[in-house]
């Protein structure tokens, strides 16, 4: 069974559909735009597509190659197997995505894909330049152990990519019974709101199922609108600055650490872990947002 | 990177020109302008607990600065494309520099060097000193 390369044959689409989007913004008003906003974005797909050929790849596909000779079972190249590894490379991918969230070494490669403001396909094609190295060998080497093969693993993680590019838009509202199953724009909404109400929740891929079952999930309550980006915005375009701003962030914290107790914290501490607490957390801001509510029950 | 790689890319890099020329033909180069209104909301959005007191809004609308009711605090808010962005310091924690009517904030992080704001004139901008500085006036 051959697979194909399915994110290279699915750029034309994505762009074209960028286009159409943008035209419907412009005669609708729904949604939003800013030239240099999908410039960075676009950029930042680009990058992330290209960086992983200067080395990444090669060092991934050398040690999937090792482990798949050390492989469990022998699973066949057949349809079940591509449907049974979808599901699982889903469930992985819920799993690295909460871990991105929820611990600062891995936030500082995800970070990239919040950093915008805007919630439009652009968005989805704003990639991390630095995570597929870390992420592929501690995520993904497992389903090769279990028995997939690389090829195959490939091939359903670029379908589970495409899946997750529609998503990315305020043009549609909710779905229906679909929404109950599926990842969709309306619950990816919520997971790109830095509304203290919608923090850390719905990690999903494809499959939102997995938010439901172990307790991330949060609907799209239409009296709070989403407003996007990260708790603290980026104050630039630069694709650079955009890419290692976290991990800039996170070496000098480093560099200042006293201790190990420290180090340790602020690589593997949630992000904005700090040694005295004075920086604010996704539970802080969320602490903060619900002593504000209190006090105000009016509101 | 085999040359299939770079015609890949060529392509890719063609599509995306496209999609950006197209965004800035039909008005999409767009930038976000400070107004009260504007940062008094963003401001409540990104630090709810910040009780603002008075506030500075640049005379170009590009950005602002506010001292919280006890003086303790400073937040400064900038523009971004057609967003606006917000960082909050303790008084002093951030240098602060005046050159005639253009204050500025060193603010030293990667995605952002400095926050400058424009007063009407340069006494107002030293009255922005003095209070920034934690003087009463």
């Amino acid at each position: 069974m051959e697979f194909p390369d399915l994110v290279k044959l699915a750029v034309p689409v994505f762009l074209l559909l960028i286009l159409i989007e943008f035209a419907a913004w412009r005669l609708t008003g729904r949604g939003r735009y800013e030239t240099r906003d999908t410039a960075a974005s676009l950029i930042m797909g680009m990058g992330s597509e290209i960086i992983p050929h200067l080395g990444g790849l090669a060092f991934l596909s050398g040690v999937w190659a090792t482990v798949y000779n050390f492989r469990l079972f022998e699973i066949p190249n057949t349809w079940w197997a591509v449907l049974l590894c979808f599901v699982l490379d889903d469930f992985r991918y819920y799993w690295l995505h909460r871990i991105a969230h929820e611990r600062r070494l891995f936030w500082a490669t995800h970070v990239v894909h919040h950093s915008s403001q805007h919630y439009n396909l652009s968005t989805a094609l704003r990639q991390t330049w630095t995570g597929a190295v870390l992420n592929g060998i501690i995520f993904k080497t497992p389903l090769v152990f279990l028995g997939f093969h690389p090829a195959m693993l490939a091939f359903v993680f670029g379908f589970n990519l495409i899946y997750q590019f529609w998503i990315h838009t305020e043009m549609i509202g909710r779905m229906g019974p679909f929404e109950i199953l599926f990842n969709t724009p309306s619950h990816h909404r919520v997971h790109h709101a830095t509304n203290p109400k919608y923090l850390d929740a719905n990690y999903a891929g494809t499959f939102i199922i997995w938010d439901k079952l172990f307790g991330t999930f949060a609907p799209e309550d239409d009296a709070e609108k989403p407003r996007y980006g990260i708790v603290k915005n980026l104050g630039s375009f630069n694709p650079l600055v955009i890419a290692y701003n976290e991990w800039i962030g996170l070496f000098k914290d480093l560099a200042a650490a006293k201790s190990l107790r420290e180090m340790i914290g602020y690589t593997f501490g949630p992000p904005g872990w700090s040694p005295d607490g004075s920086r604010l957390t996704s539970a802080k801001i969320k602490d903060r947002w619900a002593r504000i509510k209190a006090a105000s029950p009016a509101e | 990177m085999g040359p299939g790689l770079i015609t890949e890319l060529a392509f890719s890099v063609l599509g995306a020109a496209i999609v950006v020329v197209v965004t800035w033909l039909f008005g999409a180069l767009k930038s976000a302008r400070v107004t009260p209104q504007a940062a008094s909301d963003r401001l409540a959005f990104d630090e709810p607990d910040f009780a603002a007191g008075e506030w500075m809004i640049g005379a170009d609308g590009k950005s602002a600065a506010v001292v919280s009711a006890d003086a303790r605090e400073t937040a400064v808010v900038f523009v971004l494309g057609d967003g606006l962005g917000t960082r909050r310091f303790r008084r002093g924690a951030v240098s602060l520099e005046r050159d005639g009517a253009e204050l500025t904030f060193r603010i030293n992080e990667p995605s952002l060097g400095a926050v400058s704001i424009m007063a009407r004139n340069d006494a107002e901008a030293e009255q922005w000193v003095l209070r920034l500085a934690g003087a009463r006036l």
